[in-house]
């Protein structure tokens, strides 16, 4: 707990956790100008449709459709950049070296950088959802939302499932992040094990949009990424929400097992 | 080091719980059924069929017919929806529930969108919120008032009571029999296959449908061309449920902001069932005299094949004009499986013109063009399905059938 706080102490003074905020800030406020131009546009297009043209109407639900912009890109970006600079960055300028020599266990070091990583993230998707919802709000009003199954539900209703969507995408962004810190026990360069992780994401992403390698599909925890979206078709159908937390599950203990093998036998050379 | 030994206790608990869960899911339903006759067996599905139960579970269907399929569901963008009706016949998989005096609902389910069918006590409804629109269906054409033309029953998008009914349809033209049994959907199932009669000329191979040994509901039927191995048309639960479901779910009100249109009843079975075939002859078949007489009373000049025709001529309806739709003629030639349904209409608008423009407007290559008997034609034919449309003055002519190309040409040449 006391490496934990230590650690936030630190993620709250670097600039580059602002830079990363922001950027995830931005996305929701650009998405509900764009909306809202393309609304009072007479040459209007019909724009990417799905949940993103519900929120169209409705302003409760901007926070999904950010939410499904994001997590394609930006946030497995900055769960990677966040899950490989915890470690490699401070293999990088040397501050870990000075750290270990104290007598704490390297289990506890990579679990407080797993956490302050986690807690990072979580503090960028509640700003996706608060800017979302209060840009939303302002343009297009806060209604009753449709869901994309035809049906109309209550206010609490909508908001209670933008809650569990984000729950849902927040657990599968942590597989990201893990998978980042697993690589950032190899290197000495953040650059390299954001990118690394990066690199499988995609290659992921490849892998399950090609039906040549369905097989591979219920193996991989981005195929997974989307299953939230069953949230919001009613009655919802809970076996793939539950697939996909089992999948994420098994892939961030794997990763953190395999992350905690490698960075407890490591030689810190540095 | 207790933690090492924490670490390996949880990751061999996942795996072994994971193995409970792949062990217990083969379990189920693995219990052999007492052997059945094929006609005991129509017998338990006709008798389930007249006190249905809820059926609900994820389905997926798959249609061959078309070569295109795939390449139009790429060119449509990975794991997007369709939009309309005409988008589900070329295959996908969503979920399904039926409940017997509420109506069904199909939801096929894209990325970030869905497409609905709802069939219940506010009419027949299919809601896209890709497009945001949601279209009513209803019989007539009503454009003027929509509200009073009569609402297709709910009967008529379900897609159990239509396979239920074919199924006892094409018994009674093929053979059938109880050719095993095989867990679909996770139920034990009968597999009762349907054959063509012996000497039929026919592409159609056979039909297998799975029924489930408990509940005898239909759970998956897979059409095969002949020759083929694979399944040409096919369509099934991946898993159900007998539970009930909320009537709610059968209800459809249009969502505000979204665009609402009403369009006359497409025909269903080729959307709800994958491609049946000919619609039921619900009236007393006329004779060849009797429908010549009546299409004449109604402005519609039939001509029919010459008496040295390869088929016999078996019954025939006609019905008048209506709804902006020409009069327009079907009659049947041939029993079972090599049977061939000959459509005649005038106007544009008519059933069998209807399906010409809907011919013309399939992509390149399906479509073949022919001189038969002096007159172009337009074929489309498939492994299973040969259509051929033609005009003659005023008439449209469409001809088709589960017959070899050779067939249906032969056919078509004999009609003067």
């Amino acid at each position: 707990m006391k490496l934990l706080s230590r650690e936030l102490t630190k993620l709250f003074a670097q600039k580059r956790s602002y830079v990363g905020w922001a950027g995830l800030l931005i996305v929701p406020l650009l998405m509900t100008l764009a909306i809202y131009l393309n609304g009072h546009n007479p040459h209007r297009d019909n724009g990417p449709g799905g949940v993103i043209a519900l929120a169209a109407h409705n302003g409760l639900l901007m926070p999904v459709a950010a939410i499904t912009l994001l997590s394609a890109f930006l946030l497995p970006l900055l769960a990677s950049m966040v899950g490989s600079y915890q470690l490699a960055g401070e293999a990088e300028t040397g501050t870990i070296k000075t750290w270990l020599m104290h007598s704490i266990s390297r289990g506890g070091v990579l679990a407080s950088k797993w956490g302050v990583a986690v807690i990072y993230v979580a503090i960028g998707l509640a700003l996706v959802a608060l800017g979302g919802l209060v840009a939303g709000a302002l343009a297009f009003g806060l209604h009753a939302p449709v869901l994309l199954s035809g049906q109309t539900v209550g206010i609490g209703q909508g908001l209670w499932l933008s809650l569990l969507s984000y729950l849902y995408v927040f657990v599968g962004v942590i597989c990201v992040l893990s998978l980042a810190l697993l690589f950032a026990t190899f290197t000495n360069s953040s650059l390299t094990a954001a990118i690394e992780a990066l690199v499988v994401v995609i290659v992921m992403n490849i892998l399950g949009a090609f039906s040549y390698f369905d097989f591979l599909k219920p193996y991989l925890f981005t195929s997974h990424l989307d299953a939230w979206q069953n949230l919001l078709s009613q009655p919802t159908d809970w076996h793939p929400i539950i697939t996909g937390l089992t999948t994420f599950a098994i892939y961030i203990v794997t990763l953190m097992a395999a992350a905690w093998y490698q960075f407890r036998r490591k030689d810190i050379l540095v | 080091m207790s933690r090492k030994y924490l670490i390996s206790f949880v990751l061999a608990a996942l795996v072994a719980a994971a193995a409970i869960g792949v062990a217990a899911s083969r379990a189920q339903g693995s219990t052999p059924l007492p052997s059945i006759s094929p006609a005991g067996l129509l017998a338990k599905v006709a008798a389930a069929a007249k006190s249905p139960v809820p059926v609900s579970g994820n389905v997926a269907w798959t249609n061959g017919l078309i070569p295109g399929s795939d390449v139009a569901s790429l060119l449509g963008g990975q794991g997007s929806a369709p939009n309309s009706l005409a988008g589900l016949a070329m295959g996908g998989s969503g979920r399904l529930w039926v409940q017997p005096g509420d109506g069904a609902r199909l939801e096929v389910q894209g990325n970030g969108s869905d497409f609905i069918v709802v069939g219940g006590k506010d009419g027949i409804w299919s809601y896209s919120s890709a497009t945001g629109t949601a279209v009513e269906y209803s019989h007539a054409a009503g454009a003027t008032a929509p509200s009073v033309s009569p609402r297709p029953s709910a009967a008529a998008v379900d897609p159990l009571a239509g396979i239920t009914t074919a199924l006892q349809r094409f018994a009674s033209t093929g053979t059938v029999a109880v050719t095993g049994q095989q867990t679909v959907a996770g139920r034990q199932s009968y597999v009762l296959t349907i054959t063509p009669a012996a000497g039929a000329t026919t592409t159609f191979g056979s039909a297998q449908v799975a029924i489930d040994g408990a509940t005898y509901v239909p759970l998956q039927v897979q059409v095969f061309a002949k020759g083929d191995t694979t399944p040409t048309l096919s369509a099934g639960f991946t898993s159900v449920s007998y539970a009930k479901n909320d009537s709610s779910l059968f209800s459809f009100t249009p969502p505000s902001g979204a665009t609402v249109q009403h369009k006359a009843s497409p025909s269903m079975p080729s959307a709800t069932s994958g491609g049946a075939e000919p619609t039921p002859v619900k009236h007393a078949p006329l004779t060849l005299a009797q429908a010549q007489a009546k299409a004449r009373s109604y402005g519609l000049t039939l001509t029919v094949p010459a008496k040295t025709a390869v088929l016999p001529f078996e019954g025939a309806t006609v019905t008048a004009a209506r709804g902006g739709h020409g009069a327009s003629a079907i009659l049947h030639y041939g029993r079972g499986f090599g049977s061939v349904v000959l459509v005649e209409s005038t106007g544009a608008t008519g059933p069998s013109g209807g399906l010409t423009q809907q011919l013309a407007k399939l992509p390149g290559g399906l479509l073949t063009t022919t001189t038969i008997g002096g007159a172009q034609a337009h074929e489309l034919s498939t492994s299973l399905v040969d259509v051929i449309a033609w005009q003659r003055g005023p008439v449209t002519l469409l001809a088709g059938g589960m017959v070899p190309s050779s067939t249906l040409q032969q056919f078509v040449a004999g009609v003067r």
